[in-house]
């Protein structure tokens, strides 16, 4: 324990899906001894990092939310220059220092779009300026309506589902090497199985394990009506566009991961740990992407 | 015959989320009243929502039923990703009805 009496959180670059969830799980602060670490300080050690993803930024986003809702003075130390850079380029620290999220500066690294707080105000902007932010740094001529329709309904199901106490957080980034645009939406609501037996439960119909009960929230219409006006198209409208570019979607929901991979195919687990809420990773594969397409002028019947 | 043209960007900060959605189905709403028929213009849109969709086409194919797509609402300045995600989404709402 440091001198100050204050928490050490060593962030890690997990590629185990178990162990990032042991490690969300066990530093959330409703789990910090307070006993142990009275101070309202805590600190985000970085010296353990190597390669941090979109999908370790996300959760790392709502974790620090979560310490900075308690009152917390969040600190970001030993970073290796790397780590240091990556984070700078686009403004974490600014993030921890509680400025205003959603207004940053562009980033210094055009490959990395700024991490985005989810909030209802903001929905219709954050997707439309991803998908122009990428195209016009990269993909000049190629079309990305696929990243920010699948931004928007993710993180209108953030809104209407997640029941988070805390904003959920978005952060998206590319790969060139791997030609992938990571993206990552990720909450610490009550899970998409909870939800869904809870629905279920509320309709006196029997519950189900929780790998069905997520398989069963992707099926068309099928929706648990937090609002009026959800009708169950979402999953299917991000899932068609992933398939459609040849990409991959990891959805990981409580005890249950579900997997699209880029041949198609599916793959499902019952993980051993509970993701506290939901994380979602689409890899757009860069190549696959479409061509701008040209506006047509005609008229034409929709039904 | 009357129509009357609805371009989508002046009406609505977006296409993502219901309250876009909410503010498309308002305009469709008054301009029914008064006028035959609808153009929705797509101009510079590349991408719709569910939830846009489900306050905006949804809830008019509530209100008046599929016919008045049939009859009085057309699209244009639409690239083929729109009109395929409207279609997509009008096919969706058909296969939820009851028969």
């Amino acid at each position: 324990m440091s001198q100050d009496k204050a928490k050490t959180i060593f962030v890690i670059d997990f590629n185990s899906i178990e162990s990032h969830i042991k490690w969300i799980i066990s530093n959330r602060v409703h789990n910090l001894d307070r006993r142990q670490f009275p101070s309202k300080l805590v600190k985000f050690d970085f010296q353990r990092c190597r390669n941090l993803k979109p999908y370790h930024i996300a959760p790392l986003a709502c974790l620090i939310h979560e310490y900075q809702a308690k009152g917390y003075i969040v600190k970001l130390i030993n970073s290796p220059d790397n780590i240091k850079a990556y984070l700078e380029s686009f403004h974490f620290n600014q993030f921890c220092n509680k400025e205003n999220i959603n207004n940053f500066p562009a980033p210094t690294d055009p490959k990395t779009l700024p991490l985005w707080r989810i909030e209802k105000t903001a929905t219709s902007v954050y997707p439309a300026q991803a998908q122009k932010y990428f195209e016009n740094n990269h993909f000049n001529g190629k079309d990305l309506f696929a990243l920010s329709l699948s931004l928007a309904e993710l993180m209108n199901n953030v809104f209407d589902h997640s029941e988070s106490k805390i904003p959920g957080y978005t952060f998206t980034q590319f790969n060139s090497s791997r030609n992938q645009i990571i993206t990552c939406v990720c909450d610490f609501g009550i899970g998409i199985p909870y939800k869904v037996n809870h629905y279920l439960k509320q309709i006196n119909k029997p519950t189900i394990d929780n790998l069905a009960a997520l398989i069963k929230s992707f099926e068309i219409s099928f929706s648990t009506l937090s609002r009026p006006h959800n009708r169950g198209f979402g999953w299917d409208n991000i899932f068609s566009n992933v398939k459609a570019l040849k990409s991959k979607i990891l959805i990981v929901s409580n005890n249950a991961m579900y997997w699209i991979l880029d041949n198609g195919s599916e793959k499902t687990c019952l993980l051993k740990g509970n993701f506290p809420g939901t994380s979602v990773v689409i890899y757009l594969d860069s190549r696959n992407l479409p061509l701008k397409e040209e506006e047509l002028t005609d008229e034409l019947k929709i039904f | 015959m009357k129509t009357e043209k609805i371009i989508i960007k002046d009406i609505t900060s977006g296409t993502t989320s219901n309250i876009d959605g909410l503010n498309l189905k308002i305009a469709i709403i008054s301009s029914l009243d008064r006028t035959d028929n609808i153009i929705l213009s797509f101009e510079g849109i590349s991408a719709l929502s569910s939830s846009f969709l489900n306050s905006s086409i949804g809830e008019i194919v509530d209100q008046y039923g599929f016919d008045i797509l049939k009859d009085r609402i057309i699209i244009t300045n639409y690239t083929s990703s729109i009109a395929n995600n409207i279609k997509w989404y009008i096919n969706n709402l058909r296969h939820t009805e009851y028969h």
